[in-house]
């Protein structure tokens, strides 16, 4: 069973323009139709450039926006509706399960789709008589599970934790919340097992953020993130405030921790030998887009799409032996997610330009079994296989 | 048996005067600089990286001071006889610096915008400097800014040369920055973490370009990074800093293959690498040092795995044991060693 499953995801920002009434003159497609799928013990890795996306996708997945468009399966049940609007959330069920009938939308008249919503949504062990107000009336419930079940650790532990309160304080609270403790005096019991957990000391428990080192914070940010044994952990960059030598420190806790936990990780990042390193899937993102996505062993030892090929490329090795690979370096830069090139958004940068690349986005195509990419070179393979 | 060095650095120490208590920032740095040479420093955050080259350029300010140490720079700029000498850079009045800085020392700064002025066209700022040091007219200066731009890639130079900053990329305007380092044709280029704000593509777009306009310029150059990777690409010889002190310092390839210090020895065996399959990271334990009032030992002592008694009485100094090999350590790795197992695939 798939722990998290991401379909077409999309998340654009509205640009406003206007001195006294702001109007919306147009988006940043940050997130524009992404899919993926994270496996329980597994950890997949998005990569690319900075404005790519990543931290979008990040945060849509763990809720802390609402996004544009898209699916969310947890555990293969849909919870892409839990943070909607009640008038929003309505319609996204509407047209996802109930396409060919129609029923208003403030969800009155339900009554002749009962049978189905219990079948799409109500587990048989429930009251078949429940109808869809009781899925939301559960709603409350159900998004304290996800927001337990799903945590994030970002990229600077210090704008994530609380100057003013004492390590223990932050740490007890989501213990308290999702009532994982009763009491406080258990909940700070615990805080100090998950110190010692993470590899501080269980007498760090009384300090505040500042006293600590950015390594330090950064422990307290992954012990907060797995507190409350959650299933999936986003890791946004959580290394690259970090100093190299304490970089290897947080990457093996975060292994051994996967052992314990048995989370799926979604771990973003621009380093490549890191993502290397520690991920089985990869997805190279470019503009908003995933642009190639496999496991990650086929696509460090042989990229098909040239913008993977130039990220590699672009990265040095620390081996004054060997020398970069010039040729498929590429000049220029990203562009503005505003401004798009039509076609391929790559086909300014590429060196295989073909007439259809200014013409024509590219669909994805499955090259072998574990091997997705996005590019008009590729067009003999097979077109939208698997997940896309 | 070679030519003089155009730099040399001897037992540099720069502190910091704070209410805490001092913050000796660089201790003991010491090393030549040929001509052709790319001395590459490298090391983790606070370790002192920019106050060394920040000392050499006459940068240090208030609580900041030059504690001891001598910068000997060969130069025909306040010569009588138009002989080149060594002057002490670390004696020099600040006022005298803006004979040296920007005239015989370029620097590149990690953030482009702070070598900018949003409020200038980028050909305004070169033209201003190239005439201030090289005493040329406004048209020949415009001339040779055109030709600099276009060296450094920027395409359309005689258009672009009337660009303020905000109008250029933030590599476009990292390649302007280097330009105007390189006009006035200075004998060492410092280059201080200059991609690392950059993204990966562009990032090895200025290393490339770096490279190449050393090469073509053949002035020396000083690069900084905290990266090993970068380092590995540019520097013909590295020193490895760490809390305050050099730790080991030698050509790339010996510092490379041949690490004698158990830092420089546990720095390469924690990174990630994306040229070989590695099976696990081994990490340095413990934190960075502190710089406030530390004791006179080696600073990689809380987390070294070779300290031995010695270490916890004496510093130990930069001692050469080669050619051109030299490494601070009382217990310093001995023979050939050989960090990864080379890739499977
Ligand atoms: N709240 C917001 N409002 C408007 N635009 C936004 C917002 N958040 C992100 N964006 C835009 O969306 C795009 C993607 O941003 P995102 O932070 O996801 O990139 P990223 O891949 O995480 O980059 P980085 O590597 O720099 O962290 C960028 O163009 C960014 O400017
Ligand atoms: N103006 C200043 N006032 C006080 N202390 C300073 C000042 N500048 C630097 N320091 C201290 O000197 C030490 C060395 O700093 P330096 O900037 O050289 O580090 P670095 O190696 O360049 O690190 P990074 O990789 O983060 O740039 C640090 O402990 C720093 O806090
Ligand atoms: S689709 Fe065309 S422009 Fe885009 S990456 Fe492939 S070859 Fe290059
Ligand atoms: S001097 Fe001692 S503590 Fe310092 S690096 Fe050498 S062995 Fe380690
Ligand atoms: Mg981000
Ligand atoms: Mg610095």
């Amino acid at each position: 069973m798939k722990l998290l499953e991401v379909k077409n995801l999309k998340k654009y920002f509205p640009i406003k323009q206007g001195f006294l009434v702001e109007r919306v003159v147009g988006f940043v497609k940050a997130v524009d139709d992404v899919s993926f799928s994270v496996d329980r013990g597994k950890t997949i890795g998005i990569v690319g450039e900075s404005g790519c996306g990543k931290t979008t996708i990040g945060k849509s997945i763990i809720r802390l926006h609402e996004v544009t468009d898209g699916e969310m399966l947890i555990d293969e049940e849909d919870t892409t509706f839990y943070f909607m609007k009640r008038k929003r959330a309505l319609q996204y069920l509407k047209s996802k399960y109930f396409k060919d009938q129609d029923f208003d939308g403030d969800g009155s008249g339900l009554e002749t789709y009962k049978k189905k919503i219990h079948d799409v949504f109500v587990k048989s062990d429930r009251n078949p008589s429940k109808t869809l107000n009781t899925l939301f009336e559960n709603l409350e419930e159900k998004k304290r599970l996800l927001r337990r079940k799903a945590q994030i650790v970002f990229q600077d532990p210090m704008s994530s934790l609380n100057p003013r309160m004492t390590v223990g304080q932050m740490l007890a609270e989501p213990l308290l919340f999702h009532k994982m403790a009763e009491k406080m005096d258990d909940a700070i019991a615990m805080v100090k097992d998950l110190l010692v957990k993470v590899g501080l000391k269980a007498y760090h428990v009384d300090r505040y953020p500042h006293q600590f080192s950015g390594g330090q914070r950064q422990r307290i940010a992954v012990a907060r993130a797995i507190s409350v044994n959650p299933d999936l952990i986003v890791l946004d960059e959580p290394t690259s405030a970090l100093d190299v030598s304490v970089q290897a420190q947080i990457v093996n806790l975060f292994e051994e921790l996967q052992k314990q936990l048995n989370a799926g990780y979604v771990f973003i990042s621009h380093n490549l030998a890191l993502v290397r390193f520690i991920c089985q899937e990869v997805s190279v993102m470019y503009l908003g887009r995933i642009v190639e996505q496999g496991d990650s062993e086929s696509i460090f030892a042989a990229p098909l799409h040239p913008y993977t090929k130039a990220l590699l490329a672009a990265a040095p090795v620390p081996d004054p032996n060997k020398k970069r690979n010039r040729k498929d370096l590429i000049g220029g830069q990203v562009p503005s997610p505003i401004n798009r090139p039509s076609g391929c958004f790559f086909n300014p940068r590429c060196k295989y330009r073909m007439d259809i690349c200014t013409r024509e986005y590219p669909p994805m195509f499955k090259v072998d079994q574990k091997h997705f990419v996005a590019c008009h070179l590729y067009s003999t393979s097979q077109e939208q296989g698997g997940e896309k | 048996m070679q030519e003089r060095p155009i730099l040399s650095v001897k037992n540099l120490s720069t502190h910091f005067k704070m209410v805490e208590g001092v913050v000796k920032a660089v201790q003991d740095a010491t090393f030549d600089l040929y001509r052709d040479e790319v001395l590459g420093i490298v090391g983790e955050t606070g370790s002192g990286k920019s106050v060394t080259v920040k000392a050499i350029a006459g940068m240090i300010d208030n609580p900041g001071f030059i504690a001891g140490g001598e910068v000997l720079f060969l130069t025909d700029e306040f010569s009588k006889s138009g002989e080149k000498e060594y002057i002490d850079l670390a004696k020099l009045p600040k006022e005298s610096f803006s004979r040296i800085r920007g005239k015989h020392i370029g620097m590149i700064f990690q953030d482009p915008m702070t070598s900018l002025d949003p409020m200038y066209t980028i050909g305004n700022q070169m033209i201003e400097t190239i005439v201030h040091h090289k005493g040329v007219t406004v048209e020949e200066a415009r001339e040779r800014a055109v030709k600099l731009l276009e060296q450094v890639g920027i395409p359309k130079p005689s258009e672009r040369i009337n660009d303020y900053p905000f109008q250029l990329s933030g590599g476009q305007r990292q390649r302007v920055v280097i330009a105007i380092a390189l006009s006035c044709d200075p004998d060492i280029l410092i280059a201080d973490e200059p991609s690392t704000a950059l993204d990966v593509t562009v990032q090895a777009q200025i290393l490339e370009l770096m490279k190449d306009l050393q090469e073509q310029f053949n002035s020396s150059m000083m690069f900084i990074t905290h990266d090993m990777a970068v380092i590995a690409e540019i520097a013909t010889k590295i020193t490895v800093m760490y809390g305050s002190y050099q730790m080991e310092m030698g050509q790339s390839k010996d510092i490379f293959e041949h690490p004698m210090n158990p830092y420089t020895y546990a720095l390469l065996e924690c990174i990630p690498r994306l040229d070989v399959k590695q099976d696990r990271l081994l990490p340095i334990p413990g934190q960075p040092p502190v710089m406030l009032n530390p004791p006179d030992l080696c600073p990689f002592l809380p987390r070294c795995s070779r300290a031995s008694e010695k270490c916890y009485k004496d510093l130990p100094q930069l001692e050469q044991t080669g050619d051109s090999h030299f490494v601070r350590c009382w217990n310093p790795i001995a023979g050939k060693v050989k960090l990864v197992k080379e890739a499977q695939g």
